[in-house]
């Protein structure tokens, strides 16, 4: 074939190299990027699954109907059922109220159970549920009752020797505030115990696992009753998930920023090759090739040049995600899933279309080189048009952020952004060039460098346009990623909080505070939790309050109400006020989400029962909260005094230097109160948080790699005409030094120019990508006004006059064959 | 034959124009039977195929190809086997002196061993009819002796006709028939035999 020869000729030339880098960089980026949002999603997909224990979950008030179980494992489902409700757990003479599990072989069917050996023991992953006749405790229970493993504990009519300590349980859900301690038992032992009675408060679970539960749950749905409800993949733990999400968002981002810097390169070489090959084209038309056949030559070349950099593209993008991925998932609680061929085909399609769409407009010329161009360098020839270029270029650019993002209004929002900025940018670069007049009078080197930019401002630019949307998305994606790995590090800042403290009595908590102080833990404030239920807004029952969607599920039920005199840190005011000193009674403020859920303002009157009595409350501020600092947070705080009169118990978080062994001291001051530690979780939070930043740290590189090409690129389009004209100044006498003085001249104020634009368009993008895409805030980022310019001047001055030195360091001689040809 | 005359007087046109590289505004152009003119830019080129053989002044040699690769260009372009094109190639770069620099890509190779290159591809499709513009007119003047010598000597061996255009007289003189083209006027000058 002879497309693949001359290929192969033209590489072995060296000819192709920057076309091929771009190529390659395009296609690792875009598959690396996608094959780690790919497989962190499908892992957060399985731990969310692992949270529920499967894949769906029926519950109930009675077992499910045996046809419905029948009929998941038709469709091919696993699944197995639990038992949950409260009873008393007794040892010698102690007794305390525990929630009860009941579990089946089988389960949990995702995730696992951490079971330790002895109280003071580390957690082992285990397969299996505790044997007929034991039980597993948790280790609040375990210290309430004073209890280790080998002792007989009573549950209802029966004994059950403990086995284990039950550190991790996967479903036990999020919410702290209703945990009671853990007793999980065999559902053999049910019936000895005699706990099941009619109007006993239990709860069935039927958990389901596998392809077809989705198919299942949309059967089963319309077909249960009031009392049974479904429930599937949730969003995951949020303070996990939020940085995932985020983490694959910037990567996505990333990913299409870079794609952008390859086509621009990709656009520059192209039209490079296409003029050193407007001779070729010529000369196989005057060896008898019709133009059609010389352009499938052509294009053949591209083809192949496009395959064989995307299969190294996709083999770069594979082994750095191994390295990248691999780290993430030993921090994950399941185990991630391969990697799919998904990547891998749009690693290829990101190859093919950026060829097409940023070069097709080099072959439309090849394809219309007249044979007569052999002889008259000058005949007219008929390029593309630009509407034509544009056009192709950006419709590739859209086609690939569509495959890749998979949604047409981020797809059209990065499109508009891109027409926008190119216009702005050409618009206000063309302004700034012609300011640059002024400069030749610094001496010769400047007047020959500033005439370099104003001879031919089409070109210049251009090229101002190509540093800068350069430097802009670098720029980008480096303070995006700052601010990322910022807001998790203060997500999670080395004393967060590591351990829950519940149950805390009003009687108990001086004592409590003072034995908290004598460890060295820091806690958070002790709020009292009162347990209401919000009845009506202004007057109106919720019902027949007007909200923009149906009642929200959280206030459905008892709501944990509390108050406080003092904001927490990861909470901020978005409206109204916080209280002040000279508050009484009556005042509450509201978390933000809920608040515009419910339609709910600042000045609105809401109106609780707890128990039977009622709390009236003025709305006097709404809050934004930090849901993921892993601190107590509430969707109503009142002021200090409104709930007085209740009997509360108080809860708090803190941060035990030595949680192993601190716990067991206050577990044993206070066996009323329940320690729930979250060590364990907050470290597997920390470690993914780390790998994130690894991995958008990593991305940044092939953002710096494309730019660093579109730099070099677009130097080579101009090289040509440089060493024409450093070989006439040189033969006149110009100096080594004057030429090498010029080029500095030349790409340090192009760079100062690209910087200063960089730095206005990031101002633009900035505010949208923080605000619109990524949820985080925008702070005007002064410092880049200053820094922008100067570092984007070292930069493009150098590796400009490094990538033009060719045209300074040939002898007159060579320079000036080179310029006759 | 030659074709001369001064500077702009249009001799490389009419060269383009006999060549079927461009299509005259008036008038009719034959070539090898085949009435040229009227074809379209493609039927010219196939018509071409095999049959004109080009030298140009600047060499018109491509920079990232040796000069085996070059010479074998139009021989894979028309469809020979890549084994039979390197023998073929190979065989006319040693025709033309330069069997030790078939490796050698145009940059590395003096002036002169570029045109005999663009001459081996010229002859290497054994073509009917070779053009030639200013073969001579980018080299010193013993170098394009030798190139001349060498263009006259393989049109001799081959029986091609050669129609070259130039403004070198010594090198026009060596041809059987001169035309001069002067301000539009093109008329038999000379008849001499080399």
């Amino acid at each position: 074939m002879l497309s693949l020869r001359l290929l192969i000729r033209e590489l072995r030339a060296g000819q192709l190299t920057l076309l091929a880098l771009a190529l390659v960089i395009a296609v690792a980026a875009m598959t690396s990027t996608a094959v780690l949002t790919n497989r962190i999603d499908r892992a957060m997909v399985q731990d969310a699954s692992a949270l529920l224990g499967g894949d769906l979950v029926i519950r109930g008030d009675r077992p499910l109907a045996a046809r419905w179980i029948d009929e998941g494992r038709a469709l091919g489902l696993v699944t197995t059922e639990t038992v949950e409700f409260p009873s008393i757990v007794g040892f010698v003479d102690r007794f305390e109220l525990a929630a009860i599990k009941v579990v089946t072989d089988g389960y949990p069917l995702r995730g696992r159970l951490d079971v330790a050996p002895a109280r003071a023991g580390q957690g082992i992953p285990t397969q299996g549920i505790p044997a007929p006749g034991t039980a597993w405790v948790d280790p609040s229970l375990a210290s309430q009752l004073g209890v280790d493993v080998g002792d007989t504990v009573s549950v209802g009519e029966t004994t059950l020797a403990i086995s284990g300590i039950l550190v991790f349980e996967p479903d036990r859900g999020g919410s702290f505030v209703s945990l009671s301690p853990r007793l999980m038992m065999n559902r053999a032992d049910l019936g000895a115990s005699n706990l099941v009675q009619d109007g006993s408060r239990i709860r069935y679970y039927q958990l389901f696992a596998g392809e077809a539960a989705d198919r299942f749950r949309a059967r089963i749905t319309p077909e249960l009753d009031i009392s049974q409800r479904v429930r599937g993949l949730v969003d995951g733990r949020p303070e996990v998930g939020s940085a995932l999400t985020k983490a694959t968002q910037y990567l996505t981002l990333a990913g299409l920023l870079t794609v952008m810097l390859s086509g621009a390169a990709i656009a520059l070489t192209a039209r490079r090759w296409a003029e050193d090959h407007i001779v070729d084209s010529a000369l196989f038309r005057t060896f008898g090739r019709s133009s059609a056949e010389v352009a499938g030559v052509f294009a053949g070349q591209l083809l192949l040049l496009a395959i064989a950099a995307s299969v190294i593209g996709i083999a770069i993008g594979y082994g750095v995600q191994l390295f990248l991925v691999d780290t993430v998932a030993s921090f994950l609680s399941v185990a991630l899933p391969a990697p799919s061929a998904e990547p891998a085909l749009l690693g290829l399609a990101t190859g093919l279309i950026t060829t097409i769409g940023f070069a097709a407009p080099a072959l439309i010329q090849l394809h219309r080189v007249p044979p007569i161009r052999i002889l008259k360098r000058d005949y007219p020839m008929l390029g593309p048009g630009r509407v034509l270029t544009y056009g192709l270029a950006l419709a590739g650019l859209g086609l690939l952020a569509l495959l890749y993002t998979q949604n047409l209004p981020l797809t059209a929002l990065v499109l508009l952004a891109v027409v926008g900025l190119v216009g702005l940018i050409l618009l206000i670069g063309r302004l700034a060039i012609r300011t640059v007049g002024p400069l030749e009078r610094l001496g010769p080197a400047w007047r020959f460098g500033m005439q370099q930019l104003l001879r031919d401002p089409g070109t210049s630019g251009g090229q101002l346009i190509a540093f800068s949307l350069t430097a802009l998305a670098v720029t980008m994606v480096a303070m995006i990623r700052l601010d990322l790995v910022e807001t998790w590090e203060s997500q999670l800042p080395v004393d967060a909080p590591n351990t829950f403290a519940l149950n805390i009595t009003k009687t108990d908590a001086p004592a409590f505070s003072a034995l908290l102080a004598e460890l060295g833990a820091e806690s958070a404030p002790l709020y009292p939790i009162v347990r209401g239920r919000l009845e009506t807004i202004n007057g109106t029952v919720l019902a027949e309050h007007p909200m923009e969607d149906e009642i929200p599920g959280s206030v459905r039920r008892e709501l944990s109400l509390t108050e406080a005199s003092v904001l927490g840190r990861d909470n901020r005011l978005v409206d109204g006020r916080w209280f002040t000193e000279t508050d009484g009674a009556g005042l509450v403020t509201v978390e933000a989400e809920l608040a515009r859920e419910l339609n709910v303002r600042v000045g609105d009157q809401l109106a609780f029962v707890v128990g039977p009595d009622p709390v009236v409350a003025e709305v006097v501020g709404i809050r934004a909260v930090q849901w993921d600092s892993m601190l107590p947070n509430f969707f109503m705080i009142f002021s200090p005094g409104t709930l007085a009169s209740f009997n509360a118990t108080m809860l708090t978080s803190l941060n035990f230097p030595d949680p192993v062994a601190q716990t067991t001291v206050v577990a044993r001051a206070f066996p009323s109160v329940t320690l729930l530690s979250i060590d364990a979780v907050l470290n597997q939070v920390r470690g993914i948080l780390a790998r994130v930043t690894e991995a958008v740290s990593f991305v940044l590189w092939f953002v710096l790699a494309g730019g660093v090409l579109v730099l070099m690129a677009s130097i080579q389009t101009s090289l040509h005409i440089r060493k024409k004209e450093a070989a006439i100044l040189r033969s006149l006498g110009g100096s080594d030094r004057l030429l090498s003085q010029a080029q500095w001249a030349e790409f340090l104020v192009l760079g100062a120019l690209a910087g200063g634009l960089a730095a206005a368009a990031s101002e633009l993008l900035g505010r949208v990508l923080y605000t619109q895409i990524l949820n985080l805030e925008w702070s005007s980022f002064f410092s880049a006004w200053i820094g922008l310019p100067l570092i984007s001047a070292l930069l493009i001055g150098t590796i400009g006059r490094w990538s033009a030195r060719e045209a300074r360091q040939l002898p007159p001689a060579h320079l000036l064959k080179i310029a006759e040809s | 034959m030659a074709i001369v005359g001064p500077s702009g007087a249009g001799k490389s046109t009419l060269l383009a124009l006999l060549a079927g590289l461009d299509v005259p505004n008036q008038g009719e152009i034959t070539l090898l039977g085949q009435p040229f003119s009227t074809l379209s830019e493609d039927s010219r080129a196939k018509a071409r195929q095999g049959a004109v053989g080009f030298v140009f002044q600047s060499f018109q040699l491509l920079p990232g190809l040796t000069a085996l690769e070059n010479v074998m260009l139009p021989l894979e372009l028309a469809g020979v086997s890549v084994r039979d094109a390197k023998a073929k190639a190979a065989e006319w770069l040693s025709r033309v002196g330069l069997a030790e620099r078939l490796n050698h890509r145009p940059r590395m190779l003096s002036g002169g061993e570029q045109q005999r290159t663009a001459v081996a591809r010229a002859f290497v499709t054994d073509p009917a009819l070779l053009f030639a513009d200013e073969p001579t007119g980018n080299l010193d003047r013993r170098t394009g002796e030798s190139i001349s010598d060498l263009l006259f000597q393989l049109n001799a061996d081959t029986g091609a006709t050669l129609i070259l255009v130039t403004h070198d007289e010594r090198l026009a003189s060596r041809c059987e028939r001169i035309f001069t083209l002067d301000e539009g006027r093109l008329q038999e000058t000379a008849t001499c035999s080399a």
